[in-house]
């Protein structure tokens, strides 16, 4: 006979429609990790109450009680990164809940890496640290010189938070013999031809043969995946999605998934997406194997959809835009990187949606989505969409005419909200200029179209928070606290939709995440606050209790 | 088996957009490695056509074949492909990659100057046939002309498929994109290649067998525009590495490949030129059994005696 648990709660949302919350006094009845009534407490224990074995939890009593979030597009390495230490701009919480203050000067970074280098016991081993953004510490760059206050004899490897480029000590140069004789033209120089400890690119990178290779293997190592899911399960997510980290076309990734995900104590589900990259193999051979790899999907674990990165990043300057085109730094190409060959996405694309795969194109900038529309006209002319619900990932520069377009196609767009917070200061003074910097992320423009939304973190690019994502799609403030793009805001329901049932239909786990009603999982996120009712300006800051999975809680972790 | 000093492996990038024919190079080159064991990294391991007779292994993402070559598809990252490729045993001899259709090969190349290999070059592959067209696309027109921009030596393909005036716009299309020279069609390995080794292209007694390649040797002595002329030259004396950089940047047009070894006071030069591409690095301390020599590959105009002046030329004192 199975048991019941009753959830008490001070109020439930079992979505975000107005008018659905259910008040004081309220409860989730919860049998087999699924929903079996939700209404007043009262009226739960007459229904279940002459069962042999219920029992009422009040553990959440003075919590609210909404869908679990879920995170339609992040990355499996936002968790091994944190075997590493973080010298990053802005504050950052690692997966046992302790918040690292961001490094707002190259003092801090030095001072960070200074304790991190006190801690290390055997002097032979490097320093590894990461999160180093120079878009922010604009009165200097970090180099060489600097590390070398850290440490005159420890290789010390900073990995930037592109994950494109790294700073490196003079021992470690020293060591690797980094010298002006060295020819990769990712070794950047000073001004009298000597390597300055910047190295751009995974081949100058590769110069620092141990410290590079031993934080590659640090990311990916199995315990990155639960520090992962902790990140998540501390954030209130409680279905997560790794778009494309891993080859699915490796067995022993797939392996370490359901080594990790399959175990009951890991505290997410989650959806592994395959990335079919330029060079990821034989449409013939990868369309059969995602379609058996999907058979094999468990109540946690799933597989079957397909990730396209289409371009680069905006920040970065290698998404591709229609013109105009970004305002370069010097000797940067003119447009960004196509990732995939143009006219190969008609085909590549056409053969997942023909197969039934869902497809979600990474399109940062215009002119990608405009040439992902092209290819879905192309192909839907002869084969209309059969419940596929591809999506445009990213979307950050779609305009209204492809929202609109998008909506006819029945497309779904998950937005990156988090970029308005984060780069929109950029943005508007560097990468795209202020007039297309307002309507970047415009969740206003696609929801009115009637495009199906969420929106995201893309970990480690952002951090995992549904909350702060939300926030700032609500309102679209940067970092330096400034309206960008005031039109493209969105209610507070609307948003937390978005990073619920949204997410869910994206991942085609609506029929059973996303929302609480009976018959659908008990995944919960616990907040300390009702989010609808808080200041807006605070949703980021609505407390994580934690989350219930399948029926379990699952206390945040916080230090 | 005597033991033996470990040579970089020679590095070499095959660039060009969609359609340029990278794949049948690629076949052609594990067809006819000129005796190099070669480990090839292709961008799409199906459509690499390979002799099934020919293949004595296969494990999913390498293929091993009976001539000592070994082709992969791209693994997890480049990093640990060629991690796989510089650890290969027996050793390779020359690694080969080939870049997506949408990829930067100048970047690539940048793996050529990593510890294990030799950077010998960029080769970019531009489908004549369709230059214009691709080049008129502002969708990929800064692709295609970036690939081409960053090429060491051009090889135009299909040329076949033009009449004369599309080839020589299509001729002038490149001219305004690179000064590169253009490879000649059917090429030999040697000359898509370089050196099997590091040393192996230099003169004799600098550790390479230079053996003449009879099919570059009998050359015309009218440089027709299609026969690779190949000349060997002494370095007396030190140079001046500046003006050395200097002189190489004025070499004749046509030079495909130069190699050789200078004496720069007391350090050594090992000098590479492969089309466009020019690296001097200054390697070790001169010393007394290493002599400065210089062996070059091209094709054109420049007659042998001219060749041999310019290269003479390169060291003050000879």
């Amino acid at each position: 006979m199975s048991s019941t648990t009753i959830f008490s709660a001070s109020r439930i949302h079992p979505d975000f429609e107005p008018g659905s919350a259910l008040g004081e006094g309220s409860a989730v009845a919860v049998t087999d990790g699924y929903i079996v009534g939700i209404g007043p407490l009262s009226e739960l224990q007459a229904q279940f109450g002459g069962e042999d074995d219920v029992a009422v939890d009040t553990t959440f009593a003075d919590k609210v009680v909404v869908p679990g979030f879920v995170e339609a597009h992040a990355h499996s390495i936002a968790g091994g990164l944190w075997n590493f230490t973080y010298c990053g701009f802005f504050d950052r919480t690692d997966p046992s809940g302790r918040t690292w203050t961001g490094c707002k000067s190259v003092d801090d970074v030095i001072r960070r890496l200074q304790e991190a280098e006190a801690a290390l016991e055997d002097p032979d081993v490097p320093l590894l640290a990461w999160g180093l953004d120079p878009i922010y510490l604009t009165s200097e760059r970090v180099v060489a010189i600097h590390l070398d206050q850290v440490s005159a004899t420890r290789p010390i490897f900073v990995f930037h938070a592109s994950l494109h480029l790294a700073t490196v000590n003079t021992a470690l140069m020293n060591a690797e013999n980094i010298t002006s004789e060295t020819l990769v033209e990712g070794v950047a120089r000073d001004a009298a031809g000597e390597p300055n400890g910047e190295l751009q690119e995974p081949a100058a990178m590769s110069l620092a043969t141990g410290a590079f290779r031993e934080m590659l293997m640090g990311i990916g190592r199995a315990e990155g995946l639960w520090n992962w899911a902790r990140l998540a399960r501390n954030a209130g997510v409680t279905t997560m999605s790794d778009l494309g980290t891993s080859p699915v076309t490796d067995e022993r990734h797939i392996a370490r998934w359901r080594e990790a995900v399959d175990d009951p104590a890991f505290p997410t589900r989650v959806s592994v997406f395959h990335n079919q990259r330029s060079d990821g193999g034989v449409l013939d051979e990868v369309i059969p194997l995602i379609q058996s790899l999907a058979d094999t999907s468990s109540p946690k674990l799933r597989f079957g959809h397909v990730k396209l990165v289409l371009d680069g990043s905006i920040q970065g300057f290698t998404a591709r835009l229609r013109f105009p085109y970004h305002e370069l730094p010097e000797d940067a190409a003119e447009n960004g990187l196509w990732l995939l060959p143009p006219e190969q996405v008609v085909d590549i694309f056409g053969a997942f949606h023909r197969a039934g795969i869902t497809v979600h194109a990474h399109c940062n900038g215009d002119e990608t989505t405009e040439l992902f529309l092209e290819a879905v006209a192309a192909v839907y002319a002869t084969d209309p969409p059969t419940g596929q619900r591809h999506c445009v990932q990213h979307s950050q520069l779609s305009t209204p005419e492809q929202y609109a377009t998008m909506a006819g196609f029945g497309l779904s767009a998950n937005v990156f909200s988090n970029h308005t917070f984060y780069w929109g200061d950029q943005h508007r003074d560097i990468t795209v200029g202020p007039e297309r910097a307002a309507g970047m992320n415009a969740a206003r423009t696609a929801l009115d179209a009637g495009v199906q939304l969420s929106m995201h973190s893309d970990a480690p690019v952002t951090p995992i928070g549904p909350l702060h994502v939300a926030w700032c799609a609500v309102n679209r403030r940067t970092a330096t606290d400034q309206v960008l793009g005031a039109e493209e805001a969105i209610t507070v329901g609307e948003a937390l939709a978005a990073v619920t049932v949204g997410a869910a239909y994206q991942l085609h786990l609506d029929d059973e995440v996303g929302t609480l009603e009976v018959g659908k999982r008990a995944d919960f996120a616990v907040l300390d606050a009702d989010p609808l009712e808080v200041d807006p300006m605070e949703l980021k800051d609505v407390g994580v209790w934690g989350t219930v999975l399948g029926g379990v809680a699952q206390p945040a972790e916080l230090s | 088996m005597a033991a033996q000093v470990p040579h970089p492996l020679g590095f070499t990038v095959i660039g060009g957009y969609l359609g340029a024919g990278k794949t049948t190079l690629v076949n052609r080159l594990l067809a006819e490695p000129g005796g190099r064991r070669l480990g090839v990294v292709v961008n799409d391991f199906g459509s690499v056509n390979i002799d099934a007779a020919l293949i004595t292994s296969h494990d999913g993402a390498t293929v091993n074949l009976a001539n000592g070559c070994v082709c992969c598809s791209l693994g997890t990252s480049l990093l640990e492909t060629l991690d796989e490729l510089r650890a290969h045993r027996p050793a390779l001899d020359h690694v080969v990659v080939e870049v997506s259709g949408v990829g930067d090969p100048r970047k690539t190349a940048q793996w050529g100057h990593t510890p294990g290999f030799e950077l010998q070059g960029v080769l970019v592959l531009v489908d004549v046939e369709t230059l214009h067209e691709r080049l008129a696309d502002t969708r990929i027109a800064d692709v295609v002309a970036a690939q081409i921009a960053g090429a060491d030596l051009v090889m135009p393909t299909k040329a076949d498929l033009v009449d004369a005036e599309t080839l020589a716009a299509a001729h002038d299309q490149i001219r305004g994109l690179t000064t590169a020279p253009f490879l000649p069609p059917l090429s030999t390995t040697d000359v898509l290649l370089g050196a099997t080794t590091a040393g192996e292209q230099l003169p004799p007694g600098l550790g390479g067998s230079a053996a003449p390649d009879p099919s570059t040797e009998s050359g015309s002595d009218d440089g027709a525009s299609h026969t690779v002329e190949q000349v060997t030259v002494s370095l007396v004396g030190s140079v001046d590495r500046d003006r050395l950089a200097g002189r190489l940047a004025e070499a004749p047009p046509g030079l495909l490949r130069l190699k050789g070894i200078a004496r720069w006071g007391e350090r050594r030069l090992v000098v590479q030129v492969v089309g466009r591409r020019i690296q001097i690095v200054a390697d070790r301390a001169w010393e007394r059994t290493d002599e400065a020599a210089v062996v070059a590959l091209w094709v054109g105009e420049p007659s042998h005696a001219e060749m041999q002046r310019y290269l003479e030329g390169l060291a003050p004192n000879t």
